[in-house]
Order: structure tokens, then C-alpha cells, then sequence
């Protein structure tokens, strides 16, 4: 496999180095996100990446951020419905919605957030990940694949961050009316 | 149904009543509440003058926590409306409402932490930014529950049943809220604490002219103390 990053370069006929979608056994329309917006495209090109990065990217990024966005949600739930008794007074008390909750919502982005931070305090100390494995045993110098790899690392932790935030306000704002009402009764509606 | 009667002219006609004449702090248009398709109250038309004692009785399951709720902007009627101050409820900023009509929960629940800090805790909130904390207000307050000083320092994990219940009532007082809505405030406390705690509440609702509750009990002994008159919600049929 020809490193994509030595590659496309400005001005530079990086034809014969890309890693074509037609050399790979994967059907092209897999491997590529024709549809998307073309300045994603002309970003990696200018950054000397493959086209197929934003694919690759949003495989390596998404799935270990849905893991903490599944644990944060479930947290969040489970503390809203075991809590009611905490945060139904403290409406009751004059505060908003947010002043009730916030301190749950914390506890769910911490708890969301576990896996990833879990995983960058080992990664290369208890654990090899797979593609800084890959790109060594396939010859690119060991420095350049640890730098690769903190990139990685780094954009799953903040693919975790945001998803878990933005899941997290999706979840408060359906459980919590514009009159800072706690909706409970929409969460046993779904059960039934 | 929905009784209503002033204590000592209990051979009033059942059905719902129009109080008094003059302002009314509270009041509630064909209100009506539904769960899984039946009316467990409707067409509630209630009218509740600044400085009265209601007293709110009924079966189990008559729907009079869930009426406290409604009041209190917890949850939504089916049906009808509810009128603080002359103002739909729909009109109100839920939590400045909220810091006028509060609701006293029958368990209260408290954070970890000391009783104090729970007293402390809703200062914290935008809407009581202007307000501070003074301590002093809960002197008189403890020594006429005859609870130590200590009280206030105690754990709250340590609270039994009725003191978790007084923490609370205190909590509540110390903003003086136009309306109180108390759901079964005493039933964990033994009688005398009880009487006390209705002294207590007596003497604050006097000192200042326009304070009103609605208070739930099964009690009627002590619904004659607590209360000048009485509404009776009936049945779910």
C-alpha cells in the first residue's frame, strides 16, 4: 500500500501514488463519498490525503463514539428516572430545567467519556492499535505512525466529546418541557 | 365528584363553589385530568382567596398529589386552565411561578451533604440570585419544633422519615411562598411533632396577611386545626 500522505501534494500528479478505489477488492461506491461536500475532498487533497480519508475517518471515529454516547445516554436515563425525587424539587424550588439537571447531565458525559480516556491511557503501553501495528509491519517509519495515530486517537475522543454532548441535549431537551417540566411519562410511552 | 364546604358548615351542598368575593390567589377553569383514558377529576373550578387554609381530602388514588402537581406546573391539565394572580399558568415563567407556589412533596428528597447546605441550595438558582441565605430565620423555627441546633449540621442520609420531612417544610418556609401546597407534610411525624409543625405553620401564615395553603390530609382531626375549609375530591369510578 503507497502512503497517501507522501502522495497528493499541491500541483503535484499524485495519480500513480493514491491508492486507487479500483485496485481494492471493496465495490467502489463502498469506498467513496461521492456525495459529499466537494471542499471535504479539495481539504484531504490539499492535506495530501486519499480521497477515501473522510470514509476511513468517519468508520474509525463513529463506532467507538457511539460507545460512549450509549453509555452516557443510558447513565443519563437511568439517573433521571432513580433521581425524579432530586430533581422534582429542586423545580419546585424555582429552578429552570437546566439548574435541576445539570449535575446528572455531568455525570453522564463523565461516564460517557470513560471509554475513550480508558483507552488513551494504555494505548501503546498495554495496548497496540491496530493501524500504527499496520503501518509499521507495512514499513512507514515508527514515529510517523504514532504521530498518525495520536491524530486518530485524538479525533475519537473528540468525536466521543461531541456526539455525547450532542446526544445528551437531544435527551434533555425531550425529557424536559419549555415550562421545566420533567417528562418521564415519554420515556414508559416508548416501553409500551 | 368534587366536594367543597367550610369547616363548621359541613351541610353545605356537594359541588363545586365559588369561595369568596373578593381576590382570588388561585383559581382553576373545568380542570380536568385524565390517566389511561378516565377522568380521575374534571370540570375543577376552584376559587382560592389570598389567606385561606384549604384542606384537600379524598380516597386513595382520587387524584390529589396528582391536583397538587397541576398547581404546581409539574405536570399538565387534560383540560381547563389554572390562574395564579389573575395571570394563566401558561403565562408565567414556570420557575419565577414556582418560587411563589411551591409544593411540598410527601418524601422529600434531599442531596448528600449536611441539612444546611440543603437549605443553602436553592440560592444557587438564577432565579433566587437576589436572595441570600440567613440562618437566623431557622432559630425560632428549631426551638419551636423543639429541634437542636445541631439539626442543621446533621447529614442528611441520617435524617429519619419525619425530620427529612420538617428539613424540607423548613427549606420551603424560608422563602415565604404566597401559596403552599402540602402534600401530606406530617405523615411521618408522631402527633406532637405534628402539632407542633401546625403551630408553626399557623404562626407563619398569620404573620403576614395573603399566605394560603392547600394542604393534603387524611387526618380529619387535623384537618379541623389545619384548615377553614375543606375540598373533598371523590372516587375514580
Amino acid at each position: 500500500m503507497v502512503d497517501p500522505v507522501d502522495g497528493c501534494r499541491d500541483g503535484v500528479d499524485c495519480s500513480s501514488k493514491c491508492v486507487k478505489p479500483s485496485e481494492t477488492t471493496l465495490p467502489r461506491h463502498l469506498l467513496e463519498l461521492p456525495d459529499l461536500d466537494p471542499g471535504i475532498f479539495l481539504s484531504c487533497h490539499r492535506a495530501g490525503l486519499d480521497r477515501n480519508f473522510p470514509a476511513s475517518t468517519l468508520v474509525y471515529t463513529a463506532i467507538p463514539a457511539l460507545n460512549g454516547i450509549s453509555l452516557a445516554l443510558d447513565r443519563f436515563l437511568d439517573d433521571l428516572q432513580k433521581q425524579r425525587d432530586l430533581v422534582e424539587p429542586r423545580l419546585c424550588l424555582g429552578a429552570s430545567a437546566w439548574e435541576a439537571s445539570h449535575d446528572l447531565l455531568r455525570s453522564a458525559l463523565r461516564t460517557g467519556l470513560i471509554p475513550s480516556i480508558n483507552s488513551m491511557a494504555v494505548m501503546g503501553v498495554v495496548s497496540l492499535p491496530g493501524m500504527m501495528t499496520g503501518q509499521i509491519l507495512a514499513g512507514v517509519n515508527p514515529g510517523e505512525a504514532v504521530r498518525y495515530q495520536m491524530v486518530i486517537v485524538f479525533m475519537i475522543t473528540a468525536a466521543a466529546t461531541l456526539g455525547t454532548v450532542i446526544v445528551l441535549l437531544l435527551a434533555f431537551r425531550m425529557l424536559f418541557s419549555a415550562r421545566h417540566q420533567l417528562l418521564l411519562n415519554r420515556l414508559s410511552a416508548k416501553k409500551d | 365528584m368534587v366536594s367543597y364546604w367550610k369547616q363548621g358548615n359541613a351541610n353545605e351542598p356537594d359541588g363545586v363553589q365559588t369561595m369568596m368575593k373578593s381576590s382570588f390567589i388561585l383559581e382553576t377553569q373545568e380542570l380536568g385530568r385524565r390517566l389511561e383514558n378516565r377522568w380521575i377529576w374534571k370540570d375543577l373550578n376552584l376559587k382560592v382567596e389570598a389567606g385561606s387554609r384549604i384542606v384537600l381530602k379524598g380516597p386513595t388514588g382520587s387524584g390529589k398529589t396528582l391536583l397538587l402537581r397541576v398547581l404546581a406546573g409539574l405536570e399538565n391539565p387534560d383540560h381547563g386552565k389554572v390562574f395564579f394572580q389573575d395571570r394563566d399558568q401558561n403565562q408565567w415563567k414556570m420557575p419565577e411561578y414556582r418560587t411563589q407556589v411551591a409544593l411540598l412533596p410527601q418524601r422529600p428528597a434531599f442531596q448528600e451533604g449536611s441539612v444546611e447546605q440543603n437549605w443553602r441550595m436553592p440560592f444557587d438558582f438564577r432565579e433566587r440570585s437576589n436572595q441570600h441565605f440567613d440562618s437566623s430565620r431557622f432559630k425560632p423555627w428549631l426551638e419551636m419544633l423543639e429541634l437542636s441546633t445541631d439539626f442543621a449540621r446533621k447529614q442528611t442520609a441520617e435524617l429519619s422519615g419525619g425530620e427529612r420531612q420538617l428539613a424540607a417544610l423548613l427549606r420551603m418556609l424560608q422563602f415565604d411562598p404566597h401559596l403552599l401546597l402540602l402534600d401530606e407534610p406530617a405523615s411521618a411525624l408522631d402527633e406532637s411533632k405534628s402539632k407542633k409543625m401546625e403551630e408553626l405553620l399557623n404562626d407563619w401564615q398569620k404573620q403576614v396577611p395573603g399566605r394560603t395553603w392547600i394542604w393534603v390530609s387524611h387526618d380529619s382531626r387535623q384537618a379541623e386545626r389545619v384548615g377553614d375549609e375543606v375540598l373533598e375530591l371523590g372516587a375514580v369510578s
